[in-house]
């Protein structure tokens, strides 16, 4: 059924036969290979598909390829002339507004529209007129900057130097330090960044899966023969066809089959894979195959299912579905509480949220003819990934390589080995040939591993000056059907309440329950905002019983540099206390709290997180990462391979100005190959963000090692002692006198022709024995941890419940910030997903266990229109762990945000929403309610 | 999920749609095809897609002396962009421009809009305050009915299989009409309405000549509120004021004629309360356009 299609796109014309079914997204990237449209969603929410039909903005994957026939089409392909990038590109490269770069095409070209229709936008038009594209990574603050910047490019003005003052710590660097633009923004912001979904292979196959539509069920038998006789199918396996072996993220808990062996346990769970020529063939095998179910009784509140005779997702194990127990006491609860003047107790309720990257997960497996397997994938832990498929597949390493492409966002929704990269690995070698599985939009939420839900019973004491006298939580953790990271999540929503304030007594009780649901798993911040959210919301209700004000209280109990927590953790550089101090002054806090008219209101929170965790998932003795640096022999440009992942928080970009710095070379002189693990050293990735200090420690010392090299040499060519000689700015110079100096690439040529390769490798392990003895205290342990406060002010219509976040000032102590640029836009993006964690989103499920919103249009999240206005700081901070001082920013940002806004929302409209999502229905009916008893 | 395939044609002219539906089955009419596309991917089937597209009678926008008509294909930014609506229907560009994101808009139909009849359809309450008929046609002929009388449940309409929507009709308003548009969603754009009110008002000597108050979201369609347009119907514009008697009555009555359903964007009762919030600026905001 394939019709002619005569198209003319980026002004060239096409004639092509297509079916049917496919649309201009389709055509685009399968027929055209242009592969800078992106498919987010495939029906019209996100916005990452959006290209120009005669000059109008579209999404393409809602327009017919048929009906594109004679139209005029533009795409991200034909923006750029040439290498000379488009005013609107060069400014989002230059002002931070790619991180991933999965929704960047169609942002550019909606923009290119928009400013077609209407050259001198305001914020305002800004806001709403990007509403249709879906950012996850940015918060769309510097997408407006870049913006109004491209306004002013396209009326000619020049590039405006933006007037930035350095930390104390980085006034003496000469690249970290810097607002650098990252280095793949180019790429992104023209379409040619590669994603997984945008690679083919001669002979490809494509694979699906079958997902079991029951939450509960027996499987009494499969039937594939139909399946299996369709034209075009390759393969199919069930649960009969792969090794009897478990898998998941924590070894303790490794409890999910491959394909289902027995029985399913959630709408959802993998039965079966098919590898056939074309994903319409796939489709339509999966309805051949016949199943037949006896249905279980299912259970989807932890607190049934812990009960007595409720159903039981595994009858060997998790007793009472009980996955995880943490029980842990600090000090002596009860002295403490006997301390305290003011004791209060109260319950908080989180929600199921979804990391929603814009890029959906993408897998491509390959063997060669020597039993070696190749993996490109759209992961953030290419390590894991590798190790677990070498146990599943019990091969060694070295016959395995995975190859991390541009990852379009992960929050830890790719933190893990995921059912594609394991399928398809199966398939191919069944086939033969290369196989590609990725996930629709459905499938996505489907899988799961998402936010856990929290129950929290938090109890905190607190002398009358408001000192925090004890503290105790219990918390139920939501888990869905397996473990996925829940051991871990289950010790952090514990551990990490004692980083951020100081209290001498704390008891934890946390219990993480399976439920026939999607498992739940690590989502930025880890375990953590829920239990941040209900601290931050609790200690201002004290500070409002004892009449304190929610700043003074935090500063009260602020922590400090150099201390040793209730459980064993060992804080070093902490600059709380300045973060609070300086949103407190720019916010105008003291003339807007409690002062501001009914119906506004303002609020504080603070947070932190690690900077890395101080142990693996699983225990080696690796170092966690790895840097190796290669000289050209010529020394005219250096290429730092690591092995950590840059999933579009920037990191290749921050890594590489650290082994700049170390090299004594400028930043235009290295580039960067990451996450490939036959070409990069482990890496443990990008989680627990511990990319910066622990990848950027390795790539210094790698650098370091080179320069000590060259230094040797620069010695002998100088006739000087090497301890006079100093290293910068592609010079090797007398410290004394600048002004004698030779070249960098002469010394490294020298070097070269002498002694061959001229190579730097480096290495980093955080220090050992972190952290205390009993069990489960490696949970919370990290080389260094991050401080931040946000004050967030907010409009409450009190007639209609619903928020709007006018501002956040937040600051944060990230240590020395390596690149100031990224910092704002990860502090930018967890700020407005933090918002709309808050207050939009919710994954909800039928009685049967069937997710309602699996999709952006009934999952919410922030739009741009939606986004408030943003000010950040960092404060002045050095962590004597980091490389030259700098600590984590991606995942403590959004910690305070959830309490801040949860404190504005009461000091607004009087009322206090303890669970999540603050939604306008649970806000009205408060006010409704104290209206009443009034 | 995949797009399946199905027979896609592409008439020029309305006879050549009329022939197609009268010798085909298993048809969808396409215009924007923003919804249609959508659930095709999720699942509906169509042996045969009919693209209205290259049909340019059914892509205009022309009036009269009585009456504006729009057709099936106009998509929501061609209404942003008409002088024509401009001019007569104004609250319907403030209306369209609540309706998706921009490029939603610049594909998406009002007819598709109406035809799809979806309960949460942005465009019909309001067209329906303006008292819109439309205009139905088939290789046996053509009538005419109220749009009201179109849209009879959610996802149904009174259109038959061999039959396709030709035209909205719109009665140009008298200069003493005013109207307004409130819509609820959860997040500030491109979301889905909990709750709509379109309220069209006939105003003589200071007093409410006639009403249409219309709900969207509450009820299986969007629907007339006839118990609070018979409380407004004669009312003095002085008793029509913020937190007046009369026009909480209104908001009242308004809320008790919807039918609402708990559903993942708000509960029965809380979408009776934002009801009753967004009728009273409705009314407030078309009475205070009307005064300037």
């Amino acid at each position: 059924m394939k019709q002619i299609v005569n198209i003319n796109v980026n002004g060239l014309d096409y004639e092509v036969a297509i079916r049917t079914g496919a649309t201009l997204l389709d055509l685009l990237r399968d027929e055209l290979k242009l592969t800078g449209t992106k498919r987010g969603c495939d029906h019209g929410d996100c916005g990452a598909c959006t290209v120009l039909m005669n000059g109008k903005a579209v999404n393409s994957c809602l327009v017919l390829a048929l009906e594109a026939d004679g139209q005029k089409i533009e795409t991200i392909e034909g923006v750029a002339k040439g290498e000379e990038l488009h005013a609107i590109q060069q400014a989002f490269v230059e002002k931070g507004a790619i991180q991933c770069g999965f929704c960047t095409p169609g942002m550019i070209m909606r923009v290119k529209s928009l400013l077609n229709d209407n050259p001198e936008p305001t914020l305002d038009d800004l806001k709403t007129g990007l509403s249709g594209n879906l950012c996850r990574c940015t918060g769309y603050v510097k997408i407006f900057e870049a913006v109004e910047t491209a306004v002013d490019y396209l009326k000619g003005k020049p590039r405006k130097e933006i007037e930035y003052q350095p930390q104390k710590s980085a006034i003496d660097l000469s690249v970290v330090g810097k607002r650098l633009p990252k280095l793949d923004a180019p790429d992104k912001a023209t379409g040619r960044a590669i994603y997984t979904d945008d690679i083919s292979f001669p002979n490809m196959l494509f694979g699906k899966t079958l997902l079991s539509p029951h939450a509960h069920a027996k499987i009494l038998s499969i039937n594939t023969e139909k399946a299996k006789a369709l034209p075009g199918v390759k393969h199919i396996i069930t649960g009969a066809d792969v090794p009897d072996i478990t898998y998941g993220t924590s070894p303790a808990r490794y409890d999910e089959n491959i394909l289902a062996k027995d029985k399913v346990r959630y709408v959802g769970d993998v039965i079966a894979a098919v590898a056939a020529v074309d994903e319409e063939t796939c489709y339509k095998a999966l309805k051949l195959i016949e199943i037949e179910y006896e249905i279980l009784p299912a259970v989807f509140d932890p607190f049934e299912a812990m009960a007595e005779g409720a159903p039981r997702l595994f009858e060997d194990k998790y007793p009472n579905n009980i996955n995880t127990h943490v029980d842990h006491h600090f000090g002596d609860i009860d002295k403490g509480f006997a301390e305290a003047d003011h004791i209060r107790e109260e319950r908080f309720v989180g929600n199921r949220t979804y990391q929603s990257p814009l890029e959906p997960h993408c897998a491509i497996a390959e063997w060669d003819r020597h039993g070696r397997v190749t993996l490109h994938t759209s992961t953030q832990v290419v390590h894991y990934v590798h190790h677990q498929l070498s146990r599943i597949l019990d091969i060694p390493l070295g016959d395995i390589r995975v190859i991390m492409t541009n990852v379009g966002g992960g929050f830890g929704a790719k933190a893990a080995t995921n059912i594609l990269e394991v399928l398809s690995i199966f398939l191919a070698k069944k086939t033969g040939q290369a196989v590609k599985m990725r996930f629709s939009r459905e499938e996505m939420y489907l899988y799961g591993r998402g936010r856990h839900k929290q129950f929290i019973d938090l109890k905190i004491g607190v002398k009358k000056d408001g000192e925090i006298t004890a503290v105790k939580q219990k918390v139920v953790l939501e888990g869905g059907a397996y473990s996925s990271f829940g051991v871990v999540t289950t010790y952090y929503a514990g551990s990490m309440l004692a980083t951020l304030y100081k209290f001498p007594n704390y008891k934890y009780d946390g219990y993480r329950v399976n439920t026939n649901l999607p498992p739940s798993g690590a989502f930025r911040g880890h375990g953590v905002p829920h239990p941040r959210f209900a601290f931050e919301s609790l200690l201002d209700m004290i500070a409002k019983d004892l009449n304190l004000d929610p700043v003074e209280i935090r500063l009260k109990n602020a922590m400090e540099p150099n201390y040793h927590t209730c459980n064993d953790l060992d804080i070093n550089s902490c600059e709380l206390t300045s973060c609070i101090e300086s949103v407190r002054e720019k916010s105008g806090w003291k003339d807007k709290k409690g002062k501001l008219p009914y119906g506004r209101g303002i609020g504080i929170g603070c947070g932190g997180f690690v900077s890395g965790a101080g142990y693996p998932i699983y225990r080696s003795q690796f170092p966690h990462s790895n840097a190796i640096i290669k000289v050209q022999e010529d020394g005219s440009k250096v290429v730092l391979f690591i092995g950590d992942a840059d999933i579009g928080q920037g990191s290749d970009t921050v890594l590489a100005q650290a082994a700049a710095e170390a090299l004594g070379i400028s930043f235009d002189r290295i580039s960067v190959v990451s996450a490939d693990s036959d070409l990069t050293p482990i890496g443990f990735g990008a989680y627990s963000s511990r990319v910066t200090l622990m990848g950027g420690n390795a790539s210094k010392m790698a650098g370091e090692q080179v320069r000590d090299k060259l230094l040797v040499k620069a010695s002998q060519m100088m006739g000087i002692e090497k301890e006079k000689i100093s290293v910068k700015n592609n010079r090797f110079f007398i410290t004394t006198n600048p002004e004698t100096f030779i070249s960098w690439e002469q010394v490294a040529t020298e070097y070269f022709s002498e002694s061959g390769p001229l190579i730097g490798a480096g290495h980093y392990s955080p220090p050992k024995g972190l952290g205390g003895t009993y069990k489960g205290a490696a949970v919370g342990t990290s080389p260094a941890y991050s401080f931040s406060a946000s004050v967030c002010e907010v409009e409450v219509d009190f007639e209609t419940g619903k928020v709007k976040v006018l501002n956040f000032w937040d600051a944060h102590d990230c240590g020395t910030a390596i690149n100031p640029l990224n910092v704002e836009g990860q502090v930018d993006g967890a700020a407005v997903m933090g918002m709309s964690e808050t207050l939009f989103e919710n994954e909800v499920f039928d009685k049967s266990g069937r997710m309602l919103n699996p999709d952006l249009h009934n999952y919410l999240i922030a739009t741009s229109a939606d986004t408030p206005e943003i000010n950040s700081t960092i404060v002045d901070s050095f962590e004597p762990a980091g490389p030259y001082g700098a600590k984590e920013v991606g995942e403590g940002a959004s910690l305070p945000i959830l309490g801040a806004i949860a404190n504005a929302i009461e000091d607004a409209v009087g009322v206090r929403i303890k669970e999540l999502p603050i939604t306008p229905e649970k806000i009205l009916k408060a006010i409704k309610e104290k209206n009443h008893n009034y | 999920m995949l797009l399946p395939n199905f027979n896609y044609h592409k008439p020029k002219t309305l006879t050549e749609v009329y022939n197609l539906l009268d010798t085909h089955n298993n048809v969808g009419l396409m215009a924007g095809g923003t919804d249609l596309l959508v659930e095709m991917k999720m699942g509906r089937k169509l042996e045969n897609v009919v693209s209205l597209n290259m049909v340019s009678e059914l892509n205009e926008i022309s009036e009269d002396t009585d009456f504006v008509f729009i057709g099936p294909t106009v998509t929501f930014r061609q209404i942003q962009d008409s002088p024509i609506i401009q001019k007569y229907i104004p609250h319907l560009i403030d209306t369209v421009s609540k309706i998706g994101s921009p490029q939603i808009r610049n594909t998406g139909t009002v007819g598709g809009n109406v035809c799809t009849c979806a309960s949460c359809s942005d465009s019909a309450p309001t067209l329906i305050a303006y008292n819109s008929e439309v205009e139905i046609s088939s290789s046996t002929g053509i009538r005419r009915i109220n749009l009201t009388d179109l849209q009879l449940f959610h996802r149904k309409t009174s259109i038959s299989k061999r039959e396709v929507l030709s035209k909205i009709i719109i009665p140009k308003p008298k200069p003493n009409f005013t109207a307004n548009f409130q819509k609820f969603g959860l997040r500030e754009s491109a979301s889905i309405s909990v709750g709509s009110v379109a309220v069209g008002l006939w105003i003589e000597n200071s007093q409410i000549a006639d009403a249409n108050i219309v709900v969207g979201a509450c009820a299986p369609t969007p629907i007339k509120c006839n118990s609070a347009m018979q409380l407004i119907i004669n009312a003095k514009l002085s008793d029509l004021q913020k937190d007046s008697i009369l026009l909480n009555e209104i908001a009242e009555a308004t809320a008790s004629d919807t039918n609402p359903i708990d559903d993942i964007r708000g509960s029965a009762d809380y979408r009776k309360d934002i009801i009753k919030t967004i009728t009273k600026r409705a009314i407030l905001n078309s009475i205070n356009d009307f005064n300037q």
